[in-house]
Parts: C-alpha cells; sequence; structure tokens
C-alpha cells in the first residue's frame, strides 16, 4: 500500500478518534489553568457515556442523553472540586478514587439499568456525529479566546498560578476553581457520549479503554494550552487510526493497539521537555 | 497504643462513610442493603471453604497492596500494579513450564522470575520518572494496557502452549504451590505475603535503605541533603514495588491457574490503590485493609448470586473508600500521602 | 494620646486596643499604633513580635479578638483585604505576590483590566502601566514578563500596584530584605516621594539602621505589646535594640579574637558551577579559608554564593575547577564522602533541606549521616538517640521529645537542632547559609557565639549571609560575589555600605 494512501485512511478516521480526546482534554486544560488537577477525566468519560446512553434509553432523545451527559460530568467534577478545595485533599487521590467509583459505578449501573451485566441494548444516537467534531473544533477556539483574551479568563489563569495575588485582588479563588473544574467534567463527559451515543449507540463495560489517560497526557505535551492540547490529541489520534487502518495487514492486533499507549509514553518521557504548569497546579489554597 | 488507635480510627470513618452510600445506592435500586451485606458475610466467611477463598483474595492483594504502599512511601503513585502483576505472571509460568528442577528449588525460582519480571516492569516507570521526569501517574497506566496488550499477543503466538487456547504450557509439576487446606485454593501463597509484610515493616523504619526512601518521599530537598541520590531511589522503589505486585502474579500462577492465559488479571491492579490507602501505607496495615477487601471481593460473588446485587458495586465502595480516606475530615497527620516537590511538577 | 506625635498631619489610620489570640497564644496585645499622612511610621520588632499579625489585621486579613480600628477619624472594620484595598490602604509583602508568568502591566491591573464587554484591552493596560512608571521614574517594560525581573524591579511592580489603585496609606513589610545597597536606596527615594505626596506609609523592618534613615516615628513591639513610641530624633540603634529584646544587645560588636588562624585548609581553584536550569551560577572562584578562620561570603541574593556554597559542599557538581581540604582534592567526593571528612552544612531553607519534618528528633539527629553510622542494614538509631540528647544538651531545645516528629517543633527550635547536629566536635570545616535568618535576636546571638567558639577550636568556616552586620560583626575575612565572581576580598573594618556596595553591584571589583 502507498503509503499516501496509508495516510489518507487515517485521515479520513482522525475525526472519529480525535474529537473524543480533544473534548476530555480541553476539559483537563480548562480545569488545570484554574489549578485543578483532574486526572478522573477517564472516569468522568465513562460516566459521560453511560449517562448518554440512559438517558437516550429512557427519552429517546439525543438532545436529551447529551444534556444528561454534560450533567453528570459537572456533577462528577464537582466531587474532584468540593473535596479539592474545602478539604484540601491530594488532587490525584480523589481523581483515582473517582475514576475507580465511576467505572465501576457504570458497570454496577448497567446490570442493575439493563438487566445484563456487560454491555447496554442499543439505544437512539447521533446519526450525524461530525456535527460533534466541529463542536469540538469551535470550542478549542472558544476556549483560547476565553482564557487569554478575556477578563475572567485571566482571572481563572490568575487563580492556578498564584491564588493569593488574585485573592488580594478581589478575585474569588474557590469560585473560579469550582467553575473550571465542573465546565471541564461536562466536556470531559461530552466526549465520552461521543463514543456512546455518538459512535456506536450502546455502552459497554471498558469502551473508554484509557481516552481520559491519553488526554490528560496531551494536556500536558501541548503544555496546558488549547491549541497545543488539541494538536496533541490530533497526533495521538493518528496513531490510533494508523493501527485500525493496518488491520488485516501482516501487523499482529495487539502490537498496533499498543502503539497510542507507547506513544503518549514517549511524549510525556521525551519531546516535551521541562513544560512548566501552572504554578499552583494541585496545591491546594489556604486562605 | 492510644495512638495506633487514633490512625487506625480514620480508615474506620471512612469505611464506616463509604459503606452507608452504598447502601443507599442499594436502596435505590430496590435491593435491600441488609440482605446484601449478610449474603457477602455468607460468602466471605460462613464456611470453610470461603473463609479459604478470602484468604486467596487476601494474599494476592497483600502483594499487589504492600507495592503500592511502598511506592506511596517513596512519594510515587504507581497505579501499574496491574500491569506489573501480568508481567510477573508471565515470566513465573515461562519459567515455571521451562524449567523441571526439584520443587525446593523451582519454586524459588520461578516466585524470583515473577518478582523480576514485575520489578523490570515497575522499574521502567522508575526510571522514566528518575530521568526525564515524567509523571509516574500516566507512564504506568500506559504500561498497563502496553503488557496486557503485548501478554496477550506472546501467549497468542510466540509463547503459545499447545492448548487451542491463547495461553502458555502448564507449569511443572514441582512448580506447584500444593494447597494448603483440602479442597481450596489456599496455598503458601499467604504465609509467604504476610512474611513479606513484616519484614518490609521492620525494613521501612528501622533499615537505612527504608530512612532513605521515606525521606525522599516526605523531603526531597532534605534527602538530597543527607547525600542521598533521589533518582536511583526512585527507580528501586518502583522496581521494589513492581516486584511485589509481580509476586501476586507469580503465587497466582504457581497456586492457582499452573499457566498464564491472556484473561489472567481479575482486576487486583486499582483494588489494590485501594488496599495501599485504607492500610494507611503502612505494612501492617496493608495486611488488614488486604484482608478487608479480599472478603469484599469474595463475598461480591455470594451478593451477586443470593441477594441479586451486582458485584461492581464492591467498585463503588472502594472508590469511595478512598474518596474518604483522602478528605482531611479522616485523616488527621497523615504524611506519607503528600505530594513530593517533584522532578518536574507535571501530575 | 500616643506619645512622640509630631505637630500636624491627620491621622489616617489608626488602630486602639488591638487584640489578636492564636488559642492560647496572645500575639498582639492591646496594642495602639497610628499613622498620618505625610509620615513614616517605622514598626520594628524581632520575629514573633507581633508586627506582621498586627499589620494583616490592619490590612483586613485577619480580624481582632478586641478593639477598634479607625479611617480618617471614622470608625471601620474591614472583613478582607479587598475591603482595605477599598478603603484605600495598600501593601507590598515580603514574598511578593506576582504571577510571574504574567506581564508587568497584567499583574499591575489584576482584576482592574480595562475592556469592554468581558474582553481585555491589553494596549491601554500597557499605556497606563507605562505612565505610571514613568511617574515614579521606574524603568520598567509593561509588557515585560515578571520572571524576567530582578527583585528591585519585582518589587517595584508591587509598588505599582498599590499606587495603581491610589492607596492614600501605604504598608511596606521588610522592603529592603533582598534588595542591594543602592537598589535600597532607590526605594528610599521612592518612600521619601510616597511621604511627600501626604501619603501615610507603614514601614515594618528590622534593620535599624535603614528605621533610622526613613523614619519620622518608631514603633517598638515585643511579644505582642508596644514597648515604646519615640520619634526619631529621639532613637538610636542601641536603644531600639534594647526595647525590642529588653536588655541591651550589640550585635554589631566585633568581639577581640583570642587565637590567630592557623595554615591552609580550605582551597578553592578555578570552581565553576550552574544553577538548576543550567545557567552558569558560579565563574572562576579561587580562594583559600584557613583553619581557624571565619570567611563571610556577602552579596545580593542570586549572585551564585549559594550555588558556590552548595558546591563546596557537595550537594552541586561543578562543572569545572577543583577543591582540595588539608591538600588533598576532594572535588571528586561526594557530601557522604565529604562529611566523613569532617565538612558540615547549615543549608538556607531549614525547614526543607535541613531536616525531614516529618521524621522524629532520633532520626533527624542522624540526617547526612545515617550511611556513615549504620549497623550492618540498620540505623543506628542508639547513636541517633545519644546525638539528640547532646544537642538538647547544649542548645536547650524547647518541648524536647525524642519521640517527636520535627515538624511540631518551633522555627527557632528547628534551626538548633539543625545547628546542634551540624556543629559538633567532630566539625572541621563548616559551610553555613543565612544561619540567622528568621531567627529573633536572643537565638542569633547563641548562634554567633558557637560560631565564633568553633571557629577558635580551629575549624574553618565559610559564612554565607545576606545581611551584611552579621557579616561584618563574625568575619575574620570577607569575599563579595558578583553574578556568579568574586569581585573583592575586604578585611572588615574596611567593609564600610559604600565599598561593600561597589562590589556587590559589580560597580568596582578588587579581586
Amino acid at each position: 500500500m502507498s503509503p499516501w494512501i496509508l495516510v489518507a485512511a487515517v485521515v479520513k478516521v482522525l475525526p472519529k478518534k480525535a474529537t473524543p480526546l480533544v473534548l476530555a482534554a480541553l476539559g483537563g486544560v480548562l480545569s488545570e489553568n484554574a489549578g485543578i488537577v483532574n486526572i478522573a477525566l477517564e472516569g468522568i468519560m465513562a460516566g459521560g457515556a453511560f449517562a448518554a446512553v440512559a438517558a437516550s434509553y429512557y427519552t429517546r432523545s439525543v438532545a436529551l442523553a447529551l444534556a444528561c451527559a454534560l450533567i453528570t460530568g459537572a456533577l462528577l467534577a464537582f466531587i474532584l472540586a468540593y473535596f479539592a478545595i474545602a478539604q484540601r485533599a491530594d488532587q490525584i487521590i480523589v481523581g483515582m478514587a473517582i475514576n475507580i467509583f465511576a467505572i465501576g459505578g457504570a458497570a454496577y449501573l448497567v446490570s442493575a439499568v439493563f438487566g445484563q451485566p456487560g454491555a447496554s441494548p442499543q439505544v437512539a444516537g447521533l446519526r450525524d456525529e461530525s456535527a460533534m467534531t466541529w463542536s469540538a473544533a469551535a470550542i478549542v477556539i472558544a476556549l483560547h479566546v476565553f482564557l487569554y483574551r478575556t477578563r475572567a479568563g485571566t482571572h481563572l489563569r490568575a487563580v492556578g498560578e498564584e491564588p493569593r495575588a488574585a485573592a488580594t485582588a478581589g478575585i474569588n479563588v474557590a469560585a473560579y476553581r469550582y467553575g473550571a473544574t465542573m465546565a471541564g467534567g461536562a466536556l470531559a463527559a461530552l466526549g465520552g457520549a461521543y463514543l456512546s451515543v455518538g459512535e456506536t449507540d450502546i455502552y459497554s463495560d471498558g469502551m473508554v479503554a484509557g481516552r481520559g489517560f491519553i488526554a490528560l497526557a496531551a494536556v500536558i505535551f501541548g503544555k496546558w494550552t488549547p491549541f497545543g492540547a488539541a494538536g496533541a490529541c490530533v497526533f495521538f489520534a493518528f496513531f490510533s487510526g494508523l493501527q485500525i487502518v493496518l488491520q488485516g495487514a501482516n501487523v499482529p492486533a495487539q502490537l498496533l493497539e499498543m502503539l497510542p499507549y507507547l506513544l503518549t509514553i514517549v511524549a510525556i518521557a521525551g519531546f516535551i521537555g521541562r513544560a512548566r504548569p501552572p504554578a499552583s497546579d494541585g496545591i491546594a489554597y489556604e486562605p | 497504643m492510644p495512638d495506633a488507635l487514633r490512625r487506625a480510627g480514620n480508615p474506620l470513618t471512612a469505611l464506616a462513610a463509604a459503606l452507608s452510600l452504598s447502601s443507599l445506592i442499594m436502596l435505590a435500586f430496590h435491593a435491600n442493603p441488609l440482605h446484601a451485606l449478610a449474603a457477602l458475610f455468607q460468602g466471605a466467611f460462613g464456611s470453610e471453604q470461603g473463609l479459604a477463598e478470602t484468604l486467596v483474595q487476601t494474599s494476592a492483594l497483600l502483594f499487589a497492596g504492600l507495592g503500592v504502599a511502598i511506592a506511596f512511601r517513596a512519594g510515587l503513585f504507581n497505579i501499574g500494579a496491574e500491569g506489573q502483576l501480568a508481567a510477573g505472571a508471565l515470566c513465573t509460568a515461562v519459567a515455571g513450564a521451562a524449567l523441571h528442577l526439584p520443587a525446593l528449588l523451582e519454586v524459588p525460582l520461578c516466585l524470583i522470575a515473577g518478582a523480576a519480571g514485575g520489578a523490570v516492569w515497575g522499574g521502567i516507570a522508575g526510571f522514566l520518572r528518575a530521568r526525564f521526569g515524567a509523571s509516574e501517574v500516566i507512564t504506568t497506566i500506559m504500561l498497563n494496557y502496553v503488557a496486557f496488550l503485548g501478554s496477550s499477543y506472546l501467549v497468542s503466538g510466540p509463547l503459545r502452549g499447545d492448548a487451542n487456547a491463547p495461553e502458555t504450557a502448564p507449569i511443572s509439576a514441582s512448580a506447584v504451590l500444593p494447597p494448603l487446606l483440602a479442597d481450596t485454593r489456599l496455598t503458601a501463597a499467604l504465609p509467604i505475603a504476610l512474611a513479606f509484610a513484616f519484614a518490609l515493616a521492620w525494613w521501612l523504619r528501622r533499615s537505612v535503605a527504608g530512612y532513605e526512601l521515606r525521606a525522599v518521599g516526605s523531603a526531597e530537598r532534605a534527602a538530597r541533603y543527607a547525600g542521598v541520590n533521589g533518582g536511583r531511589v526512585i527507580v528501586q522503589a518502583m522496581a521494589l514495588s513492581g516486584a511485589l505486585a509481580g509476586l501476586a502474579g507469580a503465587t497466582e500462577v504457581l497456586g492457582l491457574l499452573h499457566r498464564f492465559n491472556a484473561g489472567l488479571s481479575p482486576g487486583y491492579g486499582f483494588t489494590s490503590i485501594a488496599v495501599a490507602l485504607l492500610g494507611g501505607s503502612d505494612p501492617i496495615g496493608v495486611i488488614f485493609s488486604a484482608f478487608f477487601f479480599g472478603a469484599l471481593q469474595n463475598g461480591a460473588l455470594a451478593m451477586q448470586a443470593l441477594a441479586g446485587v451486582p458485584k461492581d458495586l464492591v467498585s463503588v465502595v472502594e472508590g469511595l473508600v478512598i474518596l474518604f480516606m483522602a478528605a482531611r475530615w479522616f485523616s488527621h497527620g497523615r504524611t506519607f500521602l503528600r505530594r513530593p516537590a517533584a522532578v518536574a511538577d507535571a501530575p | 494620646m500616643i506619645a512622640g506625635e509630631p505637630p500636624g498631619g491627620v491621622v489616617s489610620l489608626a488602630a486602639r486596643g488591638i487584640i489578636k489570640r492564636f488559642g492560647d497564644l496572645v500575639a498582639v496585645d492591646r496594642v495602639d499604633f497610628d499613622v498620618r499622612a505625610g509620615e513614616v511610621h517605622a514598626l520594628i520588632g524581632e520575629n514573633g513580635a507581633g508586627k506582621s499579625t498586627l499589620m494583616s489585621v490592619l490590612y483586613g486579613l485577619l480580624q481582632p479578638d478586641g478593639g477598634s480600628i479607625a479611617l480618617n477619624g471614622r470608625e471601620t472594620r474591614f472583613s478582607s483585604c479587598a475591603d482595605a484595598m477599598r478603603a484605600g490602604i495598600g501593601m507590598v509583602f515580603q514574598h511578593y505576590l506576582l504571577i510571574d508568568r504574567f506581564t508587568v502591566a497584567e499583574n499591575v491591573l489584576l482584576g482592574r483590566e480595562p475592556g469592554r464587554a468581558g474582553f481585555v484591552d491589553a494596549a491601554a493596560a500597557r499605556s497606563e502601566v507605562a505612565t505610571l512608571a514613568q511617574q515614579y521614574r521606574f524603568s520598567l517594560d509593561p509588557a515585560a514578563r515578571v520572571e524576567s525581573l530582578s527583585v528591585g524591579a519585582r518589587q517595584q511592580v508591587e509598588l505599582l500596584k498599590v499606587l495603581e489603585r491610589n492607596a492614600r496609606i501605604v504598608i511596606l513589610d521588610e522592603p529592603t530584605a533582598a534588595l542591594s545597597p543602592s537598589e535600597a536606596q532607590a526605594l528610599f527615594t521612592v518612600v521619601r516621594r510616597l511621604r511627600d505626596e501626604d501619603r501615610a506609609v507603614i514601614l515594618i523592618a528590622h534593620k535599624l539602621k535603614e528605621v533610622l534613615a526613613l523614619a519620622d516615628r518608631v514603633t517598638v513591639l515585643r511579644h505582642g505589646r508596644v514597648t515604646g513610641t519615640l520619634p526619631i530624633e529621639k532613637a538610636d540603634a542601641n536603644t531600639l535594640a534594647a526595647m525590642m529584646v529588653g536588655r541591651a544587645i550589640d550585635l554589631d560588636a566585633r568581639e577581640p579574637r583570642r587565637t590567630s588562624p592557623g595554615d591552609i585548609a580550605l582551597s578553592v581553584r578555578g570552581l565553576c558551577a550552574a544553577r538548576d536550569d543550567g545557567a552558569q551560577a558560579v565563574r572562576d572562584a579561587d580562594i583559600d579559608v584557613r583553619a581557624g578562620e571565619i570567611l563571610g561570603v556577602a552579596g545580593v541574593e542570586g549572585n551564585g554564593q549559594l550555588e558556590f556554597a552548595e558546591t563546596l559542599y557537595g550537594l552541586r557538581v561543578e562543572s569545572a575547577g577543583s577543591i582540595s581540604l588539608d591538600g588533598a582534592d576532594i572535588t571528586a567526593h561526594s557530601a557522604a564522602e565529604r562529611r566523613a571528612g569532617g565538612m558540615r552544612y547549615v543549608p538556607a531553607d531549614r525547614q526543607r533541606e535541613g531536616l525531614v519534618l516529618d521524621f522524629d528528633t532520633v532520626e533527624n539527629a542522624l540526617l547526612g549521616d545515617q550511611r556513615r553510622t549504620r549497623l550492618g542494614a540498620a540505623l543506628n538509631l542508639r547513636l541517633g538517640r545519644e546525638r539528640a540528647d547532646e544537642i538538647n544538651a547544649r542548645y536547650a531545645l524547647a518541648g524536647y521529645d525524642p519521640a517527636r516528629p520535627a515538624r511540631a517543633y518551633s522555627g527557632g527550635t528547628q534551626q538548633k537542632l539543625i545547628i546542634g547536629r551540624e556543629m559538633t566536635d567532630e566539625t572541621r570545616t563548616l559551610i553555613c547559609v543565612a544561619p540567622t535568618r528568621g531567627i529573633d535576636i536572643g537565638a542569633a546571638a547563641i548562634i554567633h557565639r558557637q560560631l565564633r567558639a568553633l571557629r577558635d577550636r580551629g575549624a574553618c568556616v565559610v559564612l554565607v549571609s545576606y545581611d551584611l552586620d552579621e557579616i561584618r560583626a563574625l568575619s575574620d575575612r570577607i569575599i563579595v560575589f558578583s553574578e556568579g565572581r568574586i569581585s573583592g576580598v575586604v578585611m572588615p573594618e574596611s567593609a564600610d555600605d559604600i565599598t561593600m556596595g561597589n562590589l556587590m553591584t559589580g560597580a568596582a571589583t578588587n579581586a
């Protein structure tokens, strides 16, 4: 197969692979710029994916399904925000807890709600998921403008860099942190919803398959900026697409599936340099 | 004594809160929490078989939990127990099938092979962190996926035994860990795990290497001042952590499955994080915590069969336990969960 | 009526009977303090005297448990620092509250950015800040990122923040702590200008010379109470010091030596070292230190002295050059090996470098020697206990308990623990960095005494300090670092402010 045909085939699959990553990564960018480390993107994606399917099952409305996903993401992220801000707990541990709780909870609910373990029945899904892809691209631009050109965005970044300075300037640190984290959670959940009602029209255990963590890596790789993170997602998605396209060629499936994960390791280890996160990322603020 | 009791009080409160919340969830789905709890108890402790099986789960969780705990004490988040376990299990299965020595030699060698496999897998993440500042949170998770896919590939192809299924050849008879109790799966894995727990408890508190590991985990700059090579300690801690997880896999192979197959890992990876946290990252605490989660995992099957509550609820309990342990309410003066002055400040 | 009032001048801010408690500790005990428009009122006292707490109350960061605050004669309450700022009070903290990654303009106008409909007009922000900076003759580029600025320039940004809001009452907390003598002079000019603009300036300081140069009135705090308020004409250094500690202390007095230096012990040739970020910190350092000598290392913070000290001890790898001790080349030796040869180190950051706060007293007593003193694979806890007991015997650690974690001790006690550990009979070479920074005068005097005793025992001491008075009081010889080089060697008798200032800023060298 000529390399160009290969690339073209991958590019065709790219939007499908990139969209959920980009949405989740943008959620990470939002919360981390306000100073909250969110490693629960994976669990929130699972929560969003499940919520969308459950809502679609009961209401047969895709719009409501997406709305439910957004709300679920915001709620799960609220748990992170609450324990991180009000309880000053370690954000990585809280994030891990949410991952376990959300993924396990979704598995539990699949059995409890649908009566069959492992996967839900098929539900009404999005007919044209490219709408979500375009929305994702628009959100990238909007988030960039928000963070770097508006007053609120500047205040949000100040909160993530030096909350004390922000507080003495009259900025409400907690409000920005709660808001950014919950909005970020909503975005990530939307990414999860893309996987379920967007692509496959069902929810199955483990369908997120590590994308939340790849999105997290994209945030770091992209230096905590919207365009950077989105670009990193496209980069990772390329290799994910490569795996699909090469299936059937004489390369073992598992080795191809490994590509995105191996690439993430390489990216994290080497080629980002010692990029600096927002100065107060992950550090609890004691007013 | 009062100090130990006070420290134990925090996990107990977290547990109580987690269980209460889970009961509420059960009630929401028209399940009876008391019924479920009874079924869980019945499954975990109700019979000799049940108790033995609980102890089987306990030993694996104890190994993996010790690994995660050691990493925490060094200031590292090892989320890769799952992958390290698989790596260890695979190495053990290969060694067990290839070697045909008397049991007294074979078993230790197979265990060492498992520990080595896990150590290498953990050590990679440690090296990446020490050398490049790469967050071990991300690398260990990625390495989990690489381990599953890699081992799956290997047992479908190059390492496949004779069977039609994707698994290795069965291990030699001399490698098998016989059951300690007839008709159960309980093997010498448990006493071995307990021995490691006590050894690690001594090692952390009384040995120079343990002191240096704790210093790196708690005050990286002071450790540097004290002449400790932080990078080396990080790699060693991750290797040790991985080795312990690898031993979990090794005992799984030698005692239970007697081979490695693609679906081996029973999901101990995330549970071991809960085990380590609930045990306060202290080896002795981890013993109790592993027993608790072993009972929970074992009982969950009975809970599903007898009370109709899906066993995944156990994951919900785990997540809640970790959440409440992380909260300031429940952990006064917890020290080993503090983020260290990182090499690079990425999560 | 508060003693020492100058005639005229409206009282801008008056605090009466302020009480603030933290649990059992009364940090501020019925303090009366006021400041007038067109006056500089200095507030001095030892660490822990209550200065910061009092200022936090005045600035709205803390709520008082008793007493009242009146602004321009009217009683008010500040429930937050936003309140205080709105009332026209501005504070420049000792640890600057600046966002490194943001520009000067973004920092100055944080929270009040110009623009429409929620967007920020960056150009307007920059020009506004440029105009203001020009007014006060600050040479600042509004578009420059704060992380690229020097300490003095950063302080100017902090001042701009306060001036942009047109604060009529300005509080300055230890403003010259990290400035060179010439930068401090520039700051004094600004402070005088603020006074001439009829603002009220509160100056928190502990450098008595600055207070005497700048203030119109001085109030002294001790243990949370006012020991006196004097007009500047009636104040001199010794009186003020006595009011601060309750007894006469003259730290500046040089004690005559009873011993004389011996042979050359530590010898450094062509030493070069880089900072963590790769930039060159130490360039071609050449110096000899004798046994029985204290070598003072002066310089504005950040000019390479810290890296120099770290390289001497083995915490930092040199990029070129050599170090020898008693004739033997120790350049390749690790810190542990240097310790074995009798070298000890008192680090700059006691809480994060000198101690593991989670370890107990015994374990901390072994820090640095844990490997050397081990028994097989085990820690020598018995030896650790002996050492801890000895340190307690020598230095009287408040609340000493071998099993207590270091975190539970006060800052001064923690420093004593480190000093006790590092200054033992085994110590033949001591490198110490800012050993009395943040320590009250009483404890500092004890530490100075111990340093002299160590020197008299024949040890060689390298003392890095950012306090010129300390350097002058203790050193037998002084070297000055400027931009990584040793710009001069000075004898203490000739180390006046002008000479030192020139050497520190690189305006002159005599190396």
